[in-house]
C-alpha cells in the first residue's frame, strides 16, 4: 500500500516531520501520475513547471516528506528532478544549489580533480 | 526537453536540511545521473565524496572520440582500447554498490579480448542489471559491421 505512513501521519497530532505545505503537494501526486502516465511529454511540463515553483530547499523537503511517507513514486520524481537541475552543472553550481561549504583539505580536491579528470569534460559554464 | 535554471538558494538552513537527508537517499539521486556526473559529486564535499562509489544508475562505456580517432587514423587502436579498457576496469574496482540498472559497452573487441568481457559481463549480472548491452561493432570505416547484442531483462 502506497500511504503506510499517511494513517500515522493523520493520527499523529504533533506530527513535526511533514508539514501540511508539503503534504498538500506530494500527498496528490499519485493522482496526477494516474491521470499522466500515459502522457511523458505531459509529466515532463509538469516537472518542468515544480521545477520553476520550487526552490531546492522546498524540493529537499519534499523529498524527505515523500521518505518519510514511504511513498516511492514521489521520491523518485523529486530525486530526479534535483538529478535534473544539477545535472552537467560545474561544482561551484552544485555546492551553491545544495549549500555545501568544501571541506577538504587542502590540495585534496585538486587531487580529486586530477584523479577523475574524465568526468569533467563538457560540463556546463555557470 | 528544455532545462531549467533554478535561482540559487540564499538559505542557509539549506545546509541543515541537506544533512538531513539520509545517504541512501542521495545515492538514490545519483542514480538518475550519468556516471560522469555521479563522479563529479566526489569534490562536492567529504560526505559527498564517499557516496558515488554506491552508484546504481546506468553504466554506459563508450568512447566515441577514440573511435572516430582511430578511423580516421590519429590514434592507434591498440592504444586506444587500452585507455579504454584501463578506464573500465578502474571503475568496476571501485563502484560498491550492489544494484545497477544498466550495463553498456561500445567500443571495438575482437574474440582475443573474450576472457575480459566474459569477467565485465558476470560483474554486470552479478549487480542485477535490468539491461545488457555489448555492442562490438567496428568502426565504421570500411568493414561491414558485426551484430551486436541487446538484452533487457525485465
Amino acid at each position: 500500500m502506497k500511504f503506510c505512513t499517511v494513517k500515522q501521519y493523520f493520527d499523529d497530532e504533533n506530527n513535526n516531520n511533514v508539514t501540511n505545505g508539503i503534504a498538500t503537494t506530494v500527498i496528490p501526486l499519485p493522482n496526477k501520475h494516474l491521470k499522466i502516465k500515459a502522457n511523458n511529454k505531459e509529466m515532463e511540463q509538469y516537472e518542468q513547471e515544480l521545477l520553476r515553483n520550487v526552490m531546492p530547499q522546498e524540493l529537499t523537503k519534499l523529498i524527505l516528506a515523500a521518505n518519510y511517507l514511504n511513498f516511492k513514486e514521489a521520491l523518485d520524481f523529486f530525486c530526479r528532478t534535483v538529478a535534473n537541475a544539477i545535472q552537467n552543472k560545474s561544482v561551484d553550481y552544485v555546492r551553491k544549489f545544495f549549500g555545501l561549504e568544501s571541506d577538504f583539505e587542502p590540495g585534496e580536491e585538486e587531487k580529486l580533480c586530477k584523479e577523475f579528470a574524465w568526468s569533467f569534460e563538457g560540463v556546463d559554464e555557470d | 526537453m528544455e532545462k531549467s535554471v533554478l535561482p540559487l538558494p540564499s538559505d542557509k538552513d539549506l545546509k541543515h536540511l541537506i544533512s538531513q537527508l539520509p545517504d541512501d537517499i542521495l545515492v538514490h539521486m545519483l542514480s538518475f545521473l550519468t556516471l560522469e556526473e555521479a563522479v563529479r559529486t566526489s569534490v562536492l564535499s567529504q560526505r559527498w565524496k564517499h557516496l558515488w562509489p554506491f552508484f546504481s544508475g546506468s553504466l554506459n562505456f563508450d568512447d566515441p572520440d577514440t573511435m572516430w580517432d582511430i578511423a580516421a587514423k590519429k590514434k592507434k587502436m591498440k592504444f586506444g582500447r587500452n585507455k579504454f579498457i584501463k578506464r573500465v576496469n578502474c571503475i568496476l574496482k571501485l563502484l560498491r554498490g550492489s544494484n545497477l540498472d544498466e550495463f553498456r559497452v561500445c567500443f571495438e573487441f575482437n574474440k582475443d579480448f573474450k576472457d575480459l568481457i566474459d569477467g565485465w559481463v558476470d560483474f554486470a549480472i552479478s549487480k542485477g542489471v535490468k539491461r545488457l548491452e555489448l555492442d562490438f561493432s567496428p568502426t565504421w570505416a570500411s568493414i561491414p559491421s558485426r551484430p551486436s547484442l541487446f538484452y533487457t531483462y525485465m
